[in-house]
């Protein structure tokens, strides 16, 4: 509960505010309006449709070895 | 559904009105089961990674729980200044909402971009404040850059009268009754005043208005006695208190300022009383934030009460964005036995809860419509997840 993915930003449409992002195996469409200075190959926690702040990928990958213990599988969307 | 989980709402319609309403859950509510053998420092380093939608207020949860099981007090500028980012994060998430889900009732496009240097500020205070921006945990320090205390309010009141006000939040505050929101609404351009003003235009400020039962201050040892006896499968995933399901929200909290009093003495807790309860919640962040500041800055930072004796059990609650956070712990050798996390949504949307019983009075003439005024309700309580929203 009250959990966010980290995603990692896969490619950035050129109005600059809607990303595609890859959660595990899943692409999906996000948007960056809460984020500012987004790059392609950044990671950025993603919840409910939005990029919510970007994170390093040390911690992206800390957070979902975290995910797995937990038994959560980040395989999902959201 | 997804990793995070999310609820499943469910209305059925029958003659024109909701015949039932059903709320599911799939929220982990297990989840904090994966700090259990960690050692308290683990977990306080782990649990923003996992918890991260209001990761201040739950990191600040934990840090109390932790501390109130050790014996540990912290310094009291440390707490003054944990407690500063708590009101930040709340602020975040209020504006968050009223730029994200709000303009939809107006039909237009989310303002999220408006809430960008917000968002910024948080993790610019936690770096201002703190070294390293550690604000958790055992080991922290605070910074001696007092300037930044200086100027976070007014940064904090400026962003909120340019985006949402349209004027000093202490000036919108000064507004009591339901004539003086409506002139606000009336005069005021910014999507939140539009919002209000198409609310009573379509007649929709009292819509799923119930006779709240708020929940009450818990006294800390009945609250641990509780989570003690009952744990995942019962009190964490819909709890009760005094046998009945309790409403924890900005409204619950708000409840006793001229404005909300007014509002729900004249139009229950509905639709309008939810959102005005909201603004005043925001609204009021700027003047809590420069107290703190001020605390901080007059009373010095290293001052600290005697530490108390290892209980090995801590319990803290904690006002979060969208009403009260629970936390407990209990150690054992050294390493967390059980770890135990509370949510509000797990009150507000309980199966029989606040959103529950609204949803139970919404006009159901038109399924479109009732749709509409769901996904406004629902807004209005505000999940921390995502939702299925479903009409027969």
């Amino acid at each position: 509960m009250c959990l966010a993915l980290p995603a990692r930003v896969v490619s950035i449409h050129a109005c600059g505010d809607l990303a595609m992002v890859a959660v595990g195996g899943v692409r999906k469409e996000i948007s960056l309006a809460l984020v500012e200075d987004v790059q392609v190959d950044d990671y950025v926690l993603i919840h409910v449709g939005y990029a919510l702040n970007r994170i390093s990928e040390e911690e992206a990958r800390r957070t979902l070895a975290l995910f797995a213990e937990a038994g959560l599988a980040a395989e999902g969307g959201t | 559904m997804s990793v995070e989980g999310g609820l499943i709402i469910a209305l059925a319609r029958e003659g024109g009105r909701v015949r039932g309403v059903t709320i599911r859950s799939t929220r982990p509510v297990h989840a904090a089961r994966v700090f259990e053998a960690k050692t308290p420092d683990a977990v306080l380093q782990l649990l923003p990674l996992l918890y991260s939608i209001c990761g201040t207020a739950q990191a600040q949860a934990a840090q109390s729980a932790c501390e109130r099981a050790l014996g540990i007090t912290p310094l009291r500028g440390v707490r003054l200044a944990r407690e500063l980012l708590v009101c930040l994060e709340t602020a975040r998430e209020h504006l968050w909402r009223i730029l994200i889900d709000w303009p939809a009732v107006v039909d237009e496009d989310s303002q999220a971009t408006l809430a960008a240097p917000l968002t910024k500020l948080l993790p610019d205070a936690r770096n201002a404040l703190f070294v390293d921006g550690r604000a958790f945990g055992f080991e922290v320090k605070l910074h001696a850059a007092d300037w930044a205390l200086h100027d976070l309010a007014g940064t904090l009141d400026a962003l909120l009268e340019r985006t949402i006000f349209g004027c000093p939040a202490r000036e919108w505050l000064a507004i009591t009754d339901k004539p003086g929101l409506d002139n606000w609404s009336r005069n005021s351009g910014s999507i939140a005043a539009r919002v209000l003003r198409r609310v009573r235009d379509n007649g929709w400020e009292g819509i799923g208005a119930i006779t709240p039962a708020f929940l009450p201050t818990l006294p800390d040892a009945e609250l641990a006695a509780r989570l003690a006896a009952h744990g995942i499968d019962g009190f964490i995933s819909q709890p009760d208190w005094q046998g009945q399901p309790r409403e924890t929200t900005p409204l619950a909290r708000q409840q006793d300022i001229p404005l909300i009093r007014s509002l729900l003495a004249s139009g229950g807790a509905g639709l309008l009383s939810r959102q005005a309860a909201l603004l005043a919640e925001l609204a009021g962040v700027p003047a809590r934030v420069r107290a703190l500041a001020e605390a901080m800055l007059a009373g010095g930072r290293g001052e600290s009460d005697t530490d108390g004796a290892y209980s090995g059990v801590g319990l803290a609650q904690v006002e979060a964005a969208r009403g009260r956070l629970v936390h407990r712990v209990e150690l054992e050798r050294g390493g967390v036995r059980r770890y135990q996390i509370l949510a509000p949504t797990e009150w507000n949307f309980h199966p029989a809860g606040a959103a529950a019983q609204g949803l139970m009075r919404l006009p159901a003439a038109d399924t479109a419509v009732l749709r509409r005024l769901a996904a406004l309700l629902i807004n209005a309580v505000d999940p921390c997840v995502g939702y299925d929203l479903r009409v027969d």
